[in-house]
């Protein structure tokens, strides 16, 4: 875009807009990086803005030479090939896949379709060698696989690929062949509106005579790396061809790519990221048959099941935020204060214990006791007293107060109108999202979610003067977390469900995570007080298709968060749900009111079939109305 | 049926003065709507023309349906209710039998009840038409305020708006750019832009004097207000909509330069239009459309009636549109 402005959050939300130096500014290396920059063919597996984007654009080169973390001279040092980048997009998708809609027949668009993916697959190997033939183009940029390319070997490389792909108007540059590949797209579509114009008769003979149009990415890909690395009089190593979004390319395309996946070319990686779910089978297939001996492919989840497992990865993120704005580090709980579920140290100091007969989750066990008969009762049946907690063995405090602490955190705070700290006569949205203020619940809501956790922090930060040391108000964070997950919310409300599907709104994305939501905070709030409490499901074999197409989407969004059962293969299609269990994710929690931990797991068809329950959000503005039903 | 890439028009738009309409078109084509205000202009502008066809639906005959049908009827309208499939191919076979008999035609469309897509797909039949050339008079009730409908969000269908409105990307790596039209349903352009994952977001506000359409209209889309810079909002007036579609013209012509734009027409059926006249005038643009089960609304005209001109004149394949020609020279 023009202009020389911030990033908007649109921008800084997504990988894909951003530039790869720009990627490479808050990139934090994780074990899923470690275990991408093997030479190893990779499935990369992950809902919307789990970092699939980020992770494959730290592969280029530019990125790898911008990039200043600590520890970034030990991956250049452990990355022995060259990223490819090849994006797709949704609206990009819809073009290839409706390109000759209702117009031309189905061999021929996918013709049409397959070249046009296979020019951009072409441009952006040409795009990759040009950056590893330019200079650095900043000061502080440390070399990455840099290639001397003389003018003459240029000249030569250009013109026997322009030969090769049949491009007879460039001049002999890999600049000129680079536009070319881009005319050409242009001329693709020309090609398709002669063809729908010209009609039906002779098409097969003049489709054939285009000779571009019949060019394999592989094997012209291939030849390309020949040519250079005889240009170079020396081998340019391995690439890796690095697929995102791949579940968005039109279905013969993926076909296309699995075929290609069986090629033994040892000079070519594949790095492919996809949703974890998918309604494509042969893709799925030719990953999973290890159709070569070495050419099994790792598969790499990147979601968390468990927030601890993302804590860390947030903090580091949140360093790496600090340090490219150059903020002086400070600890995450230093700016965002304790968590609402947190014990908070200055219990300590106050009562001596955190678990003292004034100590904060004391207050809190009372406060419920005090209006909850079913949780006095809990207590009296487990001999539980709360003005002696501090005196209980520990491993009884742990399974009997701490396993129920953010149960009862949440249910005090929904059954009562007020809570400490929190202005009285607040709107109880804006108290709802305060709940979920606080470092470790923040981080917990953004899963470990770069995107999500980037939108959120950004925004915090921009609303932070470090200066003054302040901590960032629960009501700001409150704000800028009911934003995201009012954004998160209408996304999901927006994925269309298929066409021809019974018009029955229990189909749509939300509907079905709405149900599930609304009954784990029903049971965790009104019903009597239990300890395990239902906060996961499983979906089980009674529940019809068109459910699970509708779960794989919202899985796909990360509305709904897969639990993995050992080391089961990650990516599935949609049949492969039933005997899986799910979470809702935590950036729905303010919205429905949820606690952020994992809990006991029901059946999908015991929510889908209590009626009490409704599948929608109340009419008018949720941002003023929490769908408490 | 052709729908896509044919050698398509770019239309030459122009403003209509609507006290000054022509005194006679060979075909008016009005629809039977639920609405109210689905008569008013021909019940209003005393239309002439040599054909005169309302055009209804199969489905959703509510509010005052049967009553705009029965006075179009008794009006001596043709009267129509094809299927969705069908509504291009009626269009078509009318123009056609009326272009053996005239070098010219002069059409007049009512878009006040016609639904998005019957509005691409009209607007995607008049650019194809090589023969005869057509001037097409496209006219618009504004509606009085009513509250927004209860939208229950299970889309359908999030995409092009139909094929041939699907854009084409010389650089499928460039940003994606959401030239957004507001309307006042809670979230769903929001909504729309967080699945399409765009880069940025453009807004287009309508200007109205309706407070209460205004306070709804900045109520449904506070979220996505306060993600929008200032500079990237742009306000229009329904009445002046040729106003609006040489700023829309020019924005995406500029975007396309170095982003791939997407338009998402919400709100009054004018933008809707003039989103389509632009992606007619840049064929590498999208429009795209969003569309779940809503409630219907029924809707009073305000008694303002606006308007806008477009001649679909002179085909040219797509590989002479200077969009096409400057994109490819861009490295």
């Amino acid at each position: 875009m023009n202009g020389a402005v911030a990033p908007s959050i649109f921008e800084s939300f997504n990988a894909r807009n951003l530039d790869p130096e720009k990627v490479a500014e808050t990139f934090v290396p994780s074990k899923q990086y470690e275990d991408l920059i093997k030479r190893r063919h990779t499935l990369i597996v992950g809902p919307r803005g789990s970092g699939k984007t980020t992770l494959l654009k730290m592969l280029q080169e530019p990125a790898l030479e911008a990039w200043k973390h600590d520890g970034a001279e030990y991956y250049r040092s452990k990355i022995d090939f060259t990223g490819v980048f090849i994006p797709t997009d949704i609206s990009w998708g819809e073009q290839l896949r409706l390109l000759g809609a209702e117009s031309l027949d189905g061999s021929s668009r996918r013709l049409l379709s397959v070249a046009t993916f296979t020019t951009h697959i072409l441009r952006c190997l040409i795009r990759t060698i040009m950056r590893r033939r330019d200079s650095p183009g900043k000061k502080g940029m440390t070399p990455f696989r840099r290639i001397l390319l003389s003018a003459e070997a240029e000249a030569r490389l250009a013109s026997q690929l322009c030969k090769l792909w049949h491009i007879s108007d460039a001049v002999p540059s890999l600049l000129s062949l680079r536009q070319a590949l881009s005319a050409r797209f242009a001329n693709l579509y020309s090609v398709a509106s002669r063809e729908v114009t010209l009609g039906e008769k002779g098409r097969q003979g003049r489709l054939a005579d285009i000779e571009y149009l019949h060019l394999h990415f592989l094997r012209n890909a291939g030849l390309a790396v020949e040519l250079l690395d005889d240009c170079l009089g020396e081998a340019s190593g391995k690439w890796a061809l690095m697929f995102d979004e791949l579940e968005l390319a039109p279905p013969w395309i993926q076909d296309e790519l699995a075929q290609s996946l069986r090629s033994t070319d040892d000079r070519f990686l594949f790095k492919l990221a996809l949703n974890p779910f998918t309604p494509n089978d042969s893709l799925l297939k030719q990953t999973q048959a290890a159709p070569a001996s070495g050419h099994d492919f790792d598969q790499i989840a990147l979601w968390y099941v468990k927030k601890k497992d993302a804590l860390e990865f947030c903090r580091q993120l949140w360093f790496q935020m600090l340090d490219e704005k150059n903020i002086r580090r400070q600890e995450p709980e230093k700016v965002f204060g304790g968590s609402y579920f947190q014990t908070v140290p200055d219990d300590l100091k106050e009562s001596g214990s955190r678990y003292g007969p004034h100590a904060r989750i004391t207050n809190r066990f009372r406060a419920l006791a005090e209006k909850d008969t079913s949780f006095r009762s809990y207590l009296q049946q487990n001999d539980i007293r709360l003005d002696a907690l501090d005196a209980m063995d520990d491993n009884k405090r742990a399974a009997k107060i701490r396993k129920i602490a953010p149960i009862v955190a949440i249910r005090e705070f929904y059954r009562q109108p007020e809570v400490r700290d929190m202005e009285v006569g607040a709107q109880r949205s804006r108290k709802t999202a305060k709940l979920y203020s606080g470092s470790e619940s923040l981080f917990s809501i953004t899963e470990g979610n770069p995107r999500w956790f980037i939108a959120i922090v950004e925004r915090l930060l921009e609303r932070w003067d470090p200066d003054r040391s302040k901590k960032i108000d629960f009501s700001v964070q409150g704000e800028e977390i009911l934003a995201a997950s009012e954004r998160f919310q209408a996304m999901l409300e927006t994925i269309p469900i298929p066409e021809g599907t019974a018009p029955d709104d229990t189909l749509g994305v939300l509907s079905v995570v709405s149900r599930a939501a609304n009954f784990f905070h029903d049971q965790l709030v009104k019903g009597p007080f239990k300890a395990d409490a239902w906060e996961t499901f499983e979906v089980d074999a009674k529940v019809p298709g068109e459910i699970l197409a509708g779960l794989g989407r919202a899985a796909n969004a990360g509305a709904i968060v897969l639990i993995p059962d050992g080391d089961r293969l990650i990516l599935a299609t949609e049949r492969d749900l039933i005997g899986k269990r799910f979470r809702v994710s935590y950036l729905l929690a303010p919205i429905y009111g949820l606690a952020l931990r994992l809990g006991k797991s029901v059946s999908l068809t015991a929510i889908l079939s209590d009626k009490k329950r409704s599948s929608r959000l109340p009419p008018g503005d949720s941002q003023l109305k929490i769908p408490l039903k | 049926m052709r729908r896509f890439l044919m050698a398509v028009t770019i239309p030459l738009v122009r403003d209509l003065d609507t006290r000054a309409l022509p005194d006679e078109y060979d075909l008016f084509i009005a629809t039977v709507g639920y609405e109210d205000r689905a008569t008013f202009i021909s019940k209003n502008l005393s239309i002439r023309a040599a054909e005169r066809i309302a055009v209804g639906f199969t489905e959703k005959h509510v509010f005052n349906y049967e009553a705009n049908r029965d006075w179009y009827v008794r009006e001596k309208y043709t009267v129509d209710e094809p299927g969705e499939a069908d509504f291009g191919s009626l269009i078509r076979s009318k123009i056609q039998r009326l272009g053996f008999s005239s070098e010219r035609l002069r059409l007049c469309v009512d878009i006040s009840s016609m639904t998005r897509t019957r509005l691409a797909v009209l607007v995607d039949t008049f650019r194809q038409m090589s023969l005869p050339p057509i001037d097409a008079y496209f006219l618009y009730a504004v509606a009085a305020y009513s509250p927004a409908p209860k939208v229950t969000f299970v889309n359908r269908h999030v995409g092009p708006v139909l094929p041939s409105f699907a854009g084409w990307w010389i650089h499928p790596e460039r940003p994606t750019v959401a030239v957004v039209g507001l309307g006042y349903e809670q979230n769903k352009a929001l909504g729309a832009v967080e699945h399409i994952q765009v880069g940025e977001v453009l807004l287009f506000i309508p200007a109205s004097s309706e407070r209460q359409y205004s306070e709804a209209l900045e109520l449904a889309n506070r979220t996505l207000l306060k993600e929008v810079r200032p500079s990237g909002r742009f306000y229009y007036v329904v009445d002046k909509p040729l106003d609006c579609f040489s700023d829309l013209e020019l924005l995406v012509s500029s975007l396309l330069h170095d982003s791939n734009p997407i338009l998402l027409p919400f709100g009054p059926k004018i933008f809707t239009l003039t989103s389509l006249l632009v992606a007619a005038v840049h064929p590498t643009a999208a429009v795209w459309r969003v569309s779940g089960a809503e409630e219907p609304t029924d809707r009073v005209a305000a008694g303002e009636v606006t308007g806008i001109s477009a001649c679909f004149d002179n085909p040219r394949r797509l590989e002479d549109s200077p969009d096409a020609l400057a994109e490819t020279a861009l490295p």
